[in-house]
C-alpha cells in the first residue's frame, strides 16, 4: 500500500505562492508515512484497504455547474443561517462573500490580504504532523484553495455560519475532495460554526478529507456542530484542530449518521488559563458502515475543564471505535477533566472498540472517564410491550432516548429538530 | 373474563428452569376485584408476569383464557392491546423517554388496535394533565424521563397514571401497596375505586391486608406453593393478618 503514498502525492494541487513552502513541507512529512495497517496504533480498528483505488486519488474536479438545486434542498429549517456552498471542497466561484455577518470575513486563501496571510501561515505552522495525523498532510499538499472565515474582535455574531459541502461531478464516478477551512475569532468574538456535510442521492463516490483548525482567542466564544450525514459508499476523514486561548469557550456537537467510513480526529489544545471545552456527538452506523471517532484533549495550561460526552448506537454489521485521548502536561494544575462514551448495541453482530487513554503529568487535577456497552435492555423492553408498544417501536424509543439526552441539550433548536428525525429512524 | 385453568408455569433464570406455579385455577368475572394473598415466594408476581407475557416465564400446562382467548399464545404487546395492564411491583427507568412521549405511543397502539379513533396530540395532552392531577403527581413529571429518578411512590402513581390512561378490562396490579406511604396508599385506592365498572376487573397482588381497607374485594385467595389452597370474602384478609399464612400453608398441606 506504499504506492498509495507516493501515488497520492502526484496529486498535489499548485495554488497561491506563498503557501509552497508549506505545501512541500507536508509533502515530505506525508512521503515518509507508511500507509496505515492493522498495526497502527491510531488505525488498529479502521481499515482503509478500499482506498486503495487509483480513483479515489483523482480529485473531483471544481465544477461551477448547478449545485443550486442541492444547496436549497439541503437548507435547514428555521435556522437562518449564513449558508456558504463548498462545492467540491472550494466555496463557490459565484458566491458573493462580501455579503458576509458584520464583523465577519470570509476570504478564499487565494484572496487573504498579508494579515490573512500571517494568520494561514501561523495555522499551517501549528497543524499536527504527519506522524499523528496522517490525512493533514495530504490535505495540506492536495487542497485546492481553502477558506478563512475571520471574526473581528468583541464581535458577537448572532447568526449562524454554517459550510455546506456538496460534492457533484459531471463524468467522474468516484474522486477524491480535500477542503480546508480555518475558523479565527479575535478576542472576545463570538460565533456559531455550522459545518454541514448532507445526504444526497448522488452516483458520484468520494473521498472526503476534510480539514478545519478553530482558533478561539481569548474570552471568546465558538459553537461548532458538525453534520456529517453523508452517507453510502462515501469514505469521510476529517480532522479539527482546534486551539482555546485563555478564558476561551468550546462547545462542539458532532453528528454522524453513517458512511463507508467514517474517520473523525477531533483535537483540541487547551491553551490559555480559564478556558473550557466541551465535546460532544452521536454516532449512528448501520449496515456495514464504520465510523471511527478519536478525540485528542490537549491540556497545556493550568485551571481549565474539559468535557467530552459521545454516544452511539451501532446496528446490523456496524462497527463503531472511539478513542478517547486525555493529555494533561505537568504545568496544567487544577485542569478538570472528564468523558464518557457509552454504546448502544442493537444487534449481535454489531461491534464497537472503545477506549479512554490517560496521560497525566500533573499531579493536582480531576479526571474521570467511562466507557460502557450495552445492548438493549430485555426487561425496559418487557415493560414497554406490556403498555401496548411494540417490539420494534419499544427498540427504537429506547436507541432514540439513549441520545435523546445530547439532542435536548443542543442549543440551537432548528439543528436538534432537524437531527431528530434521522436519530428515530 | 379471565378463566385460569390448572395453570403451571416455570421461570427460566440463567438456563435454569424453575416450576412457580403449579396448577393454579382462577375465575374473575367482569366487575369483580380479587385479591390475592401468599407468603413470598408463593408465586403471586411470578403468575403477573405469566399473564403479562414476560419472557422467561413459561406456561407448561394448563390454560389462562381472556373474555374466552388463549392468552397464553399472544405477544405481550397483544396482550396488553387486548385490555390487560399489569402494574409492576418494580417499575422501570428510562432516561431520554419522556413519559408523556411514552405514554402517547403506549395510548395510541391500544387504542388503533381497539379500532378507537387516536387522541390528536392536544386531547391528549388534557387528558394526560387531568389523570396526572388525579394521581397527585406534579405536572412536571409528564416531562420528566420515564420513571427517571421517580420515588418509590411517585413510580406506583405513575403506574396508576398510565392504568387511568389506557382504561384497561383487566388491572393486574402487583404490590402496589409496597413502598408507599399511607398518603400515596389513598391516592391509589381512590384511582382503582374510581375506576371500578361492572365491566372492569382487578387482582390486587398484596402482602398486607392494609391495601384492602381501602379497596374492598369481593374475593380473596390465598396462594402457596404454586396454587391457590383458600379463597373467601374480605374477613379472609382480615384473617391472615391476625393469624399469618401458618396456618392455611399447614391445613394445605
Amino acid at each position: 500500500m506504499s504506492s498509495f503514498i507516493e501515488q497520492a502525492a502526484e496529486y498535489s494541487a499548485d495554488g497561491v505562492a506563498w503557501l509552497q513552502p508549506f505545501r512541500q513541507h507536508a509533502r515530505h512529512e506525508w512521503l515518509a508515512q507508511t500507509f496505515p495497517t492493522r498495526k497502527t496504533e491510531r488505525w488498529k480498528y479502521t481499515n482503509l484497504r478500499s482506498l486503495d483505488n487509483d480513483q479515489f486519488l483523482q480529485a473531483l474536479p471544481y465544477e461551477p455547474g448547478d449545485y443550486a438545486a442541492c444547496f436549497n434542498d439541503s437548507a435547514i429549517e428555521g435556522l437562518g443561517s449564513y449558508r456558504l456552498p463548498i462545492v467540491n471542497g472550494q466555496l463557490s466561484n459565484s458566491f458573493d462573500e462580501s455579503t458576509a455577518p458584520e464583523g465577519v470575513s470570509v476570504v478564499r486563501f487565494s484572496d487573504a490580504n498579508h494579515d490573512q496571510q500571517q494568520l494561514i501561515e501561523d495555522a499551517f505552522e501549528s497543524q499536527p504532523d504527519a506522524k499523528k495525523h496522517l490525512f493533514t498532510a495530504l490535505n495540506a499538499i492536495c487542497f485546492t484553495d481553502g477558506l478563512l472565515i475571520h471574526v473581528a474582535a468583541n464581535v458577537q455574531v448572532e447568526q449562524a455560519i454554517e459550510l455546506c459541502f456538496i460534492n457533484q461531478a459531471k463524468e467522474q464516478r468516484t474522486g477524491s475532495v480535500h477542503s480546508r477551512v480555518l475558523v479565527v475569532l479575535e478576542a472576545s468574538a463570538q460565533a456559531k460554526i455550522i459545518e454541514h456535510y448532507p445526504h444526497f442521492e448522488s452516483s458520484v463516490r468520494t473521498f472526503n478529507n476534510a480539514m478545519l483548525q478553530l482558533v478561539v482567542g481569548a474570552n471568546a466564544r465558538l459553537d461548532h456542530y458538525r453534520l456529517q450525514l453523508q452517507r453510502a459508499d462515501n469514505i469521510h476523514v476529517a480532522g479539527v484542530h482546534a486551539e482555546l486561548k485563555k478564558n476561551a469557550l468550546l462547545q462542539a456537537f458532532n453528528f454522524i449518521i453513517g458512511g463507508k467510513i467514517n474517520r473523525l480526529d477531533y483535537e483540541v489544545k487547551v491553551n490559555g488559563e480559564g478556558s473550557h471545552a466541551e465535546i460532544n456527538g452521536i454516532y449512528l452506523p448501520v449496515n456495514d458502515e464504520h465510523t471511527d471517532i478519536h478525540t485528542d484533549m490537549e491540556h497545556l495550561t493550568p485551571r481549565c475543564t474539559s468535557n467530552e460526552v459521545f454516544r452511539g448506537i451501532i446496528g446490523d454489521n456496524a462497527k463503531a471505535v472511539f478513542n478517547g485521548r486525555i493529555h494533561i502536561v505537568k504545568d496544567a494544575q487544577k485542569t478538570n477533566a472528564q468523558l464518557s462514551n457509552k454504546n448502544l448495541l442493537t444487534s449481535d453482530t454489531a461491534e464497537v472498540n472503545t477506549k479512554p487513554e490517560l496521560e497525566i503529568y500533573a499531579n493536582d487535577v480531576l479526571c474521570a472517564h467511562g466507557a460502557t456497552v450495552a445492548q438493549l435492555d430485555k426487561e425496559l423492553l418487557y415493560y414497554m410491550c406490556s403498555r401496548g408498544i411494540d417490539r420494534k417501536s419499544a427498540e427504537m424509543m429506547l436507541s432514540y432516548g439513549f441520545v435523546n439526552e445530547l439532542i435536548l441539550d443542543i442549543r440551537i433548536n432548528a439543528i436538534a429538530e432537524y437531527l431528530r428525525p434521522m436519530v428515530q429512524r | 373474563m379471565l378463566s385460569i385453568q390448572d395453570l403451571y408455569a416455570k421461570v427460566i433464570d440463567n438456563s435454569e428452569d424453575k416450576e412457580i406455579l403449579k396448577g393454579l385455577s382462577l375465575e374473575v368475572k367482569p366487575g369483580e376485584v380479587h385479591a390475592i394473598m401468599g407468603p413470598n415466594g408463593s408465586g403471586k408476581s411470578t403468575l403477573g408476569h405469566v399473564l403479562a407475557g414476560r419472557e422467561g416465564y413459561e406456561a407448561t400446562a394448563g390454560k389462562a383464557l381472556f373474555e374466552g382467548q388463549d392468552l397464553l399464545a399472544l405477544d405481550t404487546e397483544e396482550r396488553a392491546r387486548k385490555g390487560l395492564f399489569l402494574a409492576f411491583q418494580y417499575p422501570i427507568e428510562i432516561a431520554g423517554v419522556s413519559n408523556m412521549e411514552f405514554m402517547k405511543a403506549s395510548v395510541d397502539a391500544v387504542r388503533l388496535a381497539q379500532g378507537l379513533p387516536v387522541l390528536d396530540a392536544v386531547s391528549f395532552m388534557k387528558r394526560a394533565r387531568a389523570v396526572c392531577k388525579e394521581v397527585d403527581l406534579d405536572q412536571s413529571f409528564l416531562k420528566r424521563g420515564l420513571n427517571e429518578g421517580f420515588s418509590g411512590g411517585e413510580k406506583k402513581r405513575n403506574e396508576l397514571m398510565q392504568m387511568m390512561m389506557l382504561e384497561p378490562k383487566l388491572c393486574i396490579m402487583d404490590e402496589t401497596d409496597s413502598g408507599v406511604d399511607i398518603d400515596a396508599l389513598k391516592v391509589i385506592a381512590q384511582g382503582v375505586n374510581g375506576m371500578r365498572s361492572p365491566d372492569r376487573s382487578f387482582i390486587l397482588i398484596t402482602h398486607y391486608q392494609r391495601l384492602l381497607d381501602f379497596i374492598e374485594p369481593d374475593f380473596v385467595h390465598v396462594l402457596a406453593n404454586g396454587k391457590i389452597v383458600k379463597s373467601g370474602d374480605k374477613s379472609l384478609a382480615l384473617e391472615l393478618e391476625k393469624h399469618g399464612y401458618g396456618w392455611i400453608e399447614d391445613e394445605a398441606a
